[in-house]
């Protein structure tokens, strides 16, 4: 018994397509007022990460001016923005 | 146990007196004066958030989806403060609008002094700053003190 692999078919590059399933990225912004505890306490509570992944993230948002917190289709990442701002942080989203 | 805070079992207890209470209350005081359509206010400009700078169409769409739920958010984050501060002990739900409307509060006083760069509290002297510059501070220290106590 054997099987057989199907021809491959190479689909035209339109760049459309590949832009439409690009995830899109929430970036957080580095502002001199909220503090990196807070900022700490937010990220671990919207995103569930550990103590470690959300202090990591939040002094590259300190010292890099900005880190991408979360990623995914439109709505989850229009849904974590929103989330965001209502908790005073600066985000805003772009294709990954 | 962290300034002003204590995490319990069921909750967070404070023990803030009276003075200090009052000091508090002045957040509430802060958020519920921006008048949003006010342009001469960068209190205003800095809490209307836009998730799609660069694009105004998407912009528009985020804000007609999400404009109405934030204005909801605050108010219920504003209700549960307003009814909460004379109180001893704050389940999770209540400490957390506690810190919200802090860190708001924070953000509007930043924004009206103009402080736009990390680094602007240091070398600051609490017996020569400004009011407004000394409250800033001041609810830094306690939003500071209730999230250690979360965190806990």
């Amino acid at each position: 018994m054997t099987t057989v692999a199907p021809d491959r078919v190479d689909l035209p590059d339109t760049g459309e397509e590949s832009d439409a399933l690009r995830p899109w990225q929430v970036v957080v912004w580095n502002d001199p007022v909220n503090l990196m505890s807070f900022v700490v306490f937010v990220f671990r509570k919207l995103f569930g990460y550990s103590m470690e992944k959300a202090t990591e993230l939040m002094l590259q948002v300190h010292h890099e001016g900005r880190a991408v917190v979360s990623s995914g289709p439109l709505e989850k990442a229009e849904s974590d923005c929103h989330r965001l701002h209502h908790h005073g942080l600066w985000a805003t989203l772009e294709k990954a | 146990m962290t300034l002003g805070f204590i995490r319990r079992p069921e909750g967070i207890e404070v023990l803030f007196g009276e003075q200090e209470r009052r000091v508090v209350a002045l957040a509430l005081q802060l958020v519920e004066g921006v008048d949003a359509t006010d342009t001469d206010d960068p209190a205003a400009a800095r809490l209307n958030y836009r998730a799609h700078p660069d694009e105004p169409e998407a912009d528009e769409r985020f804000r007609r989806l999400t404009a109405q739920l934030l204005d909801d958010a605050r108010a219920e984050d504003r209700r549960r403060f307003a009814d909460t501060l004379r109180q001893d002990r704050l389940d999770i739900e209540e400490a957390e609008a506690w810190i919200r409307v802090i860190g708001e509060a924070r953000l509007v006083l930043a924004s009206r002094l103009g402080i736009t760069e990390d680094g602007w509290e240091d070398g600051m002297d609490p017996a020569t700053a400004s009011p407004q510059m000394l409250l800033l501070h001041v609810l830094g220290q306690v939003q500071d003190g209730l999230v250690q106590a979360l965190l806990e």
